[in-house]
């Protein structure tokens, strides 16, 4: 067993992740990806997650950011754990060599900003790293695949 | 690590192709194995051995 998609959702999943990857960094950027699709809904830190106090609630937000994440994180998951067309062995190795390469790579980045960036930025930074891991896997993995594509 | 396959597989008349299909793994693959950038599996080795009707000794040697 290998958890793998099926190919035929790699392309659709790429597509996907990296259009709404630009778009969301840019309603981010913008700031207006907090303002999309305003809602009652039900928070389980409804003030401050640091005070525990205030315990659950209603509260009226936008679900842009939300949206956003999930479909990054899941058409990112999607595309770079789809099958390729012929998946042998040494893609597996390949895949894994990615994923260990972006692991090092985010996790670096996150030691580094520890020491650099403070207090809240310092969430953006972990925020950040959510995405940053799926896209230098995804960024690697590609690159991999067309060095062994043109051999 | 060093290996034959590149010889047998002309010993057999097969293309880098005709023995991906063969072992169902991408011709890129074969040209990695050939070149030593790739170490196969001890299941790819012992298919090379079948289809080329030898020891995994024959085709793989350490330096």
């Amino acid at each position: 067993m290998n958890y793998l998609f099926d190919n035929k959702y790699k392309k659709i999943s790429g597509l996907v992740f990296y259009l709404t990857s630009i778009i969301g960094l840019y309603l981010l950027i913008t700031d207006k990806i907090f303002d999309l699709f305003t809602l009652n809904v039900y928070s389980l830190f409804s003030e401050s997650i640091s005070d525990l106090t205030y315990g659950g609630g209603w509260i009226e937000n936008g679900l842009g950011d939300e949206i956003f994440t999930t479909i990054i994180i899941i058409s990112g998951l999607i595309n770079s754990f789809s099958k390729e067309k012929i998946e042998d062995e040494l893609i597996s190795k390949i895949r894994l060599e990615s994923l260990t390469m972006s692991l090092f790579i985010s996790y670096s980045l996150v030691i580094i900003s520890t020491f650099l960036i403070y207090n809240l930025s310092y969430m953006y930074v972990l925020v950040f790293n959510l995405f940053i891991i799926l896209l230098l896997f995804n960024l690697i993995f590609r690159y991999r695949l067309y060095q062994h594509y043109k051999s | 690590m060093n290996n034959n396959i590149r010889m047998y597989r002309g010993k057999y008349k097969m293309t880098q192709e005709d023995l991906s299909i063969r072992l169902g793994v991408s011709r890129q693959t074969i040209n990695s194995i050939e070149n030593n950038k790739y170490f196969p599996s001890l299941e790819l080795g012992l298919k090379l051995s079948k289809i080329f009707e030898c020891k995994v000794d024959d085709l793989f040697s350490l330096d």
